[in-house]
């Protein structure tokens, strides 16, 4: 069933422009189809409109992160016809809805040592979390909710290096004690990454993998009780 | 009618003591039989759970047991406790191996696990479960209408997990008995800071103010929570807030039992607990 989106789309071109700015599209498309049909369709009306391509492709609608692949269906039961399209980071846009994905990346390296590069596909798919989060933005360094989500499997699947990984994870300054909630910042909802969150915190304070200020205060918190 | 424990042994009492005033208020002016829990254990948030599961779910599970043994169910009129009780409830009915785990703990206490209990919501209360009252009745109380006001409705990033048990809409339908008009902001669902507090209380408060600044420009003229956290996080904290965002924000914090006997018509300051909060309610 085709129906009429009113759309503001997030504009930037890091080689020309100053700032960026949002473009009104009004485009009918048909229901069923996804999100990747739509944002072609913004591209057959504006050729200068780029966006991600690829399984990885994601972006974020009306604030939620989502991949491009999800059903226009869902996201207009859920979002009404009044959409606002911008790239995962606004901050890290280079060419419209495409970021530079750098920092994501450098968060792998962080484990890197302790999994398989075949690994590495896994950690991809949780890229949205990692740009859903709102302490990326205000804490330089923060490991991201993908690095974490990455981490409790692994731990699952390289269980001879759990005490190593949640080293990495347990940092005071940059790791899993500083993860908010994200359920409503993520489509469909990101309550299955959060459960995995909420089980490696509790792996932490469990193993307790090395002296650690935070891991101590949080055992005392516990033992009080 | 159903009777009920109020469950008024919120986290961080010494910064929540406001809600706890208005809450006790409302239900005795509502005539609800909704005694104060005694002897219930003290609501840690659900922070807790990623700490030590296992101690969280005997903590409220406790509390569960406490109550169904009386044949209360329990009256949270706020969001952290509501989900902490319900969200225990609920996991222990689904995994039996953690209900096992759980009730061995328990039988330490001398307490035989018990979940003949139901968890209830303010909201839930007032527009579902009594008889008596419904949106009609509600309406019927209101002697000083919100009408020229608009606030700033707050359910931070824990109602993803409330969701499963109450409707958020409930809230919504409250707010209209009352007339009060809600002002469109995005940060209703982004977190207050509360969570990471004790991990880092400077990334607590960039949050909180973060949310607080983006209620203040657009246009409300309070803040309503529907968690202690948060009331912790925008009254308690406003002043530290408004430090390292470099702002003025001064704006009123209130909860839903405090909004409500305003609307009622009840004008002691002392009485609701609106002399107890941090930031003046210059709304009487």
């Amino acid at each position: 069933m085709e129906c009429k989106l009113a759309l503001s789309v997030f504009r930037f071109d890091a080689k020309t422009d100053f700032l960026p700015y949002y473009k009104k599209h009004f485009i009918t498309i048909d229901r069923s189809l996804s999100v990747n049909d739509l944002l072609a369709k913004i591209k057959t009306e504006d050729g200068s409109f780029d966006y991600p391509k690829g399984d990885l492709a994601a972006l974020k609608i009306n604030g939620k992160a989502l991949f491009s692949n999800v059903s226009l269906d869902g996201i207009i039961n859920s979002f009404g016809n009044s959409l606002t399209l911008e790239p995962l980071s606004t901050k890290r846009a280079t060419k419209d809805m495409i970021i530079n994905t750098d920092d994501f990346y450098e968060r792998f390296d962080l484990l890197d040592a302790y999994v398989d590069g075949k690994d590495r596909p896994l950690f991809e798919h949780y890229m949205i979390y990692h740009y859903a989060s709102s302490v990326l933005d205000l804490h330089e360094g923060f490991q991201g909710d993908a690095l974490f989500a990455f981490a409790y499997d692994m731990i699952h699947k390289h269980p001879e290096r759990k005490r190593e990984i949640l080293e990495v994870v347990a940092n005071e300054h940059t790791g899993i004690f500083l993860h908010v909630k994200l359920c409503k910042k993520i489509y469909p909802c990101g309550a299955d990454v959060e459960k995995k969150i909420t089980e490696l915190k509790n792996e932490v304070m469990k193993l307790k993998p090395y002296p650690n200020t935070l891991v101590e205060k949080f055992s005392h918190h516990i033992e009080l009780l | 009618m159903k009777n009920y424990f109020l469950f008024d042994t919120l986290i961080q009492r010494e910064k929540t003591a406001p809600m706890i005033t208005a809450a006790r208020k409302l239900i005795e002016l509502l005539g609800i039989d909704a005694p104060s829990f005694k002897g219930a254990k003290a609501d840690l948030g659900s922070e807790f759970m990623g700490l030590d599961k296992l101690k969280f779910l005997e903590h409220y599970a406790y509390n569960l047991t406490l109550a169904a043994d009386q044949k209360r169910d329990i009256l949270c009129f706020e969001q952290s406790s509501f989900i902490s009780h319900a969200q225990t409830k609920d996991m222990l009915i689904n995994d039996a191996n953690l209900k096992f785990e759980i009730a061995g703990r328990l039988e330490k206490h001398n307490l035989s696990l018990n979940l003949d209990v139901q968890v209830v919501s303010l909201e839930q209360l007032l527009l579902e479960e009594l008889e008596e009252m419904d949106t009609e009745k509600l309406t019927s109380l209101v002697k000083h209408p919100f009408g020229n006001f608009q606030a700033a409705l707050f359910f931070g990033s824990n109602a993803c997990r409330a969701r499963k048990y109450r409707k958020e809409e409930l809230v919504t339908r409250l707010l209209d008995s009352v007339q009060l008009k809600c002002v469109k902001h995005e940060s209703s669902h982004e977190s207050d800071g509360f969570e990471v507090y004790d991990a880092s209380s400077s990334l607590a408060k960039k949050l909180a103010a973060k949310a607080m600044l983006d209620m203040f420009d657009n246009a409300a003229d309070f803040v309503l929570v529907c968690d202690a956290r948060s009331f912790i996080m925008f009254d308690f904290y406003q002043k530290e807030l408004e430090k390292i965002s470099g702002r003025e924000i001064g704006l009123s914090v209130l909860s839903l039992a405090e909004l409500l006997l305003l609307a009622f018509g009840e004008t002691s300051k002392k009485a609701i607990g609106l002399d107890q909060h941090k930031v003046a309610i210059s709304l009487i």
